[in-house]
């Protein structure tokens, strides 16, 4: 807490022989990250990729692809069941994994590898029907057209001099398509189908040698060609036997659909693992990247927590049977990964921190201080006892389903349930529920009205802005202490002091004017402050340049931005409270009264709470991000990557 | 019954604060939108830049929303103070 965890660097050789099962070892715990050797400074050799990487990433394009043809065939769920699986956690069957190279070798050629042939056969089949079907959509829009004519096709074929040109035309073209037909010194309009309809078919027949001339004058029209099919017989016996076919295709296609589906069922979990096996083993390689070697020995890098060191090196022991060599080596802070390790409640918001940026290894981790402000910050904004407590049962729900599914979806149900409550806490305070639909029993609770006309004979309103503007003043002063110790942790005392302590020097001065020149504390007090300004300008000026009284505004600015939390607090109970009224007119209304008012209850209270949810988030984050953490807070760490991939679909058996 | 001058003076007081606050907001809400567009762009093309980090980029014009809205209180709380409407 406070602080990253430490962690500690060991450089490790082994024997080539015990390397693959010393990685497995680490890689099973997932408690180390590697990191690449120097191979100039250890005058090492790298490593190249071996048959097993070469077969790993094989198979898994195997795999991939299996996937890929046979997904779309998945009968498509419904509604009820799209939400079961986005909320719960699907149980999965979790299958050994297999021991050796040897064995999952077998796997890949036994299980995985008929299934893609399969697939394979299944996808070519899947395109035949459909180039077949396109084929024969195509016939039957072209007989369609035809349908009209009591003619056998094979009669327009087969001609040695005149070529027969069949198209679609708009009837308003039909005048100058005929002259173009007469134009032309060896063509006739042979026939004119589809009477008073929005398109006619004409058949023209046309000497060799110049239809291609008379083609592309038709073409100036809305003139389009249409290319016959290979059948011969009357284009509406042929459209039945056309549609029959059609059904059979359809019939086919439906079949293969369901044989791909049938084969997905069956062979997804087995794929599933044999693919995690795959990555694992691939992931397990990946050191080998990194690693250098010599004649007879392996040597790579880790960090690794210095609470689990004992177990990376009880790990060590037992996988080259006591054959190994670590040593812990020096490094620089800004090579050190970060891990937080923050106990139980509080771990929740190293979510938020991880939306800025980890801190850097022996920078300050500001995670309690989010966990304890950034609820109160929510409350704050929100505000209402009503859309907390709903917002409170939406995330305890989401945290027991959607949760389930991951860490992150965890902890944010987490931070924004407790913000929920806080909402809750400060609604009874406030007296707001859905705005002021309580009634006098909320009313009778109120501590602090913000929209009343007066507390403890000041103006509530005032007073509620001067809780908002008290609670910022500790929030940025907490900020810039944490700024003065990083300051001072560098060793940068001057920054330490014009461009941190400066700004408590400046409000001691704006404290000292306001005590002197508006609360009557004398002339003394007065002159006090303008000479910590002046004190406060001039350390700006140092550590700023000539822009140094930029930073006096800017802490003033940064303070005033904290009275935004009562602007959402307030502004989501006038909006309830909007709506109220306007559902209050609404049930006036003759006959259709209650409906409406139900109607504008539940949409403004929705479309107020959804947007009240939002933004409680959002504002009370950017006060962290923004006014918090721009004293102090850097954020550049680089997150701790345990050398590992968690086991979904496999299982391995404890020995 | 409130004085008419004052009712008249105070209506115009709230017009002002709403135009005071309307305005700032609505300007502060444009630049936020062309500085939330960059550095979206920004978070996209670099890893290195986080949520964190877009959110401070797209923030900073938004202050004078802030700026904006505490004029408006002050306009209503300081001068409506001053005219007695409150006590």
């Amino acid at each position: 807490m406070f602080k990253p965890a430490r962690v500690r660097k060991y450089s490790v050789a082994v024997l080539q022989k015990d390397a693959e099962k010393v990685l497995s070892g680490l890689h099973e715990e997932g408690i180390v990250e590697t990191r690449n050797v120097d191979l100039k400074a250890k005058k090492l050799e790298a490593f190249e990729a071996g048959e097993r990487e070469k077969f790993a990433a094989f198979s898994l394009t195997k795999i991939k692809r299996a996937f890929a043809i046979l997904s779309p065939f998945e009968p498509k769920k419904s509604l009820p069941e799209k939400a079961k699986e986005f909320l719960f956690v699907e149980k999965i069957e979790k299958r050994r994994p297999a021991e050796t190279f040897q064995e999952l070798k077998k796997l890949v050629l036994e299980k995985a590898d008929p299934v893609l042939k399969k697939a394979e056969e299944i996808e070519e089949k899947n395109r035949e029907l459909h180039e077949r079907e396109s084929s024969l959509r195509e016939e039957t829009a072209v007989l369609e057209s035809l349908k009209d004519l009591d003619m056998e096709l094979q009669t327009f074929r087969g001609f040695e001099n005149i070529e027969v040109i069949i198209g679609r035309i708009s009837p308003e073209f039909m005048e100058s398509a005929q002259g173009e037909i007469s134009r032309a010194e060896n063509a006739s309009l042979l026939k004119a189908l589809g009477k008073n309809k929005k398109e006619k078919i004409i058949i023209v027949a046309a000497g060799t040698d110049e239809s291609d001339a008379l083609l592309k004058n038709l073409k100036k029209t809305d003139f389009s060609q249409i290319t016959l099919p290979e059948l011969e017989g009357k284009p509406a016996v042929l459209l039945k036997k056309t549609a029959a076919e059609l059904e059979k295709t359809e019939k086919e296609k439906k079949r293969v659909a369901e044989q791909a589906a049938k084969l997905l069922l069956e062979n997804r979990g087995e794929l599933l693992a044999i693919g995690e096996m795959l990555e694992i083993d691939k992931s397990v390689f990946s050191a080998f990247a990194g690693a250098g070697k010599t004649e007879t020995t392996a040597s790579f890098d880790v960090f690794v927590p210095e609470k689990k060191a004992e177990a990376m090196l009880s790990i060590l022991e037992k996988s080259s049977s006591g054959r190994f060599y670590a040593e812990q080596v020096k490094f620089e802070e800004k090579e050190a990964p970060i891990l937080l390790e923050n106990p139980g409640f509080i771990k929740n918001f190293e979510f938020l921190l991880k939306l800025y940026g980890l801190p850097e290894y022996n920078a300050i981790d500001p995670t309690p201080f989010m966990a304890f402000v950034f609820p109160v910050f929510y409350g704050l904004a929100l505000a209402d006892i009503g859309y907390g407590a709903i917002l409170a049962a939406l995330m305890a729900f989401l945290h027991f389903t959607w949760g389930r599914k991951s860490d992150s979806i965890r902890q944010l149900t987490n931070i924004i349930f407790v913000g929920s409550i806080m909402a809750v806490l400060f609604g009874i305070v406030f007296g707001s529920f859905f705005g002021d639909a309580g009634g006098e029993a909320v009313k009778a609770m109120i501590i602090i009205d913000p929209l009343g006309k007066t507390f403890m004979g000041v103006n509530a309103t005032l007073f509620f802005f001067g809780i908002i503007l008290s609670i910022a003043l500790l929030h940025i002063n907490l900020g810039i202490v944490f700024g003065i110790l990083e300051e001072l942790r560098k060793k940068n005392i001057k920054g330490a002091i014009t461009d941190k302590f400066a700004n408590i020097v400046l409000e001691a001065g704006a404290l000292f004017c306001v005590l002197g020149q508006l609360l009557g504390f004398g002339a003394v007090f007065l002159y006090a402050g303008l000479a910590l300004l002046a004190l406060a300008l001039v350390l700006f000026t140092i550590s700023g340049g000539l822009l140094g009284f930029m930073r006096m505004t800017g802490l003033l600015g940064n303070w005033l931005s904290y009275i935004r939390l009562a602007a959402l607090g307030m502004s989501t109970t006038i909006i309830a409270m909007a709506v109220n009224r306007i559902a209050i007119l609404a049930f006036t209304a003759p006959f259709v009264g209650f409906i409406a008012a139900g109607l504008i209850l539940l949409l403004g209270h929705t479309v107020n709470f959804l947007f009240g949810m939002l933004s409680s988030f959002t504002h009370p984050l950017r006060l962290h991000f923004v006014e918090f953490f721009g004293f102090f807070y850097e954020g550049s760490g680089k997150e701790f990557r345990p050398y590992t991939i968690k086991r979904k679909f496999t299982k391995k058996e404890v020995e | 019954m409130i004085d008419p001058d004052l009712a008249f003076g105070l209506g115009l007081m709230a017009i002002g604060a709403g135009i005071g606050v309307g305005v700032a907001a609505g300007l502060s809400a444009i630049g936020q939108g062309m500085t939330t567009a960059a550095a979206v762009g920004a978070v996209t093309e670099k890893d290195d830049y986080s949520f964190g980090k877009m959110v401070v980029l797209s923030a900073i014009t938004e202050t004078q929303a802030i700026y904006g809205f505490v004029t408006a209180m002050m306009i209503i709380f300081v001068l409506a103070l001053g005219s007695g409407f409150f006590t």
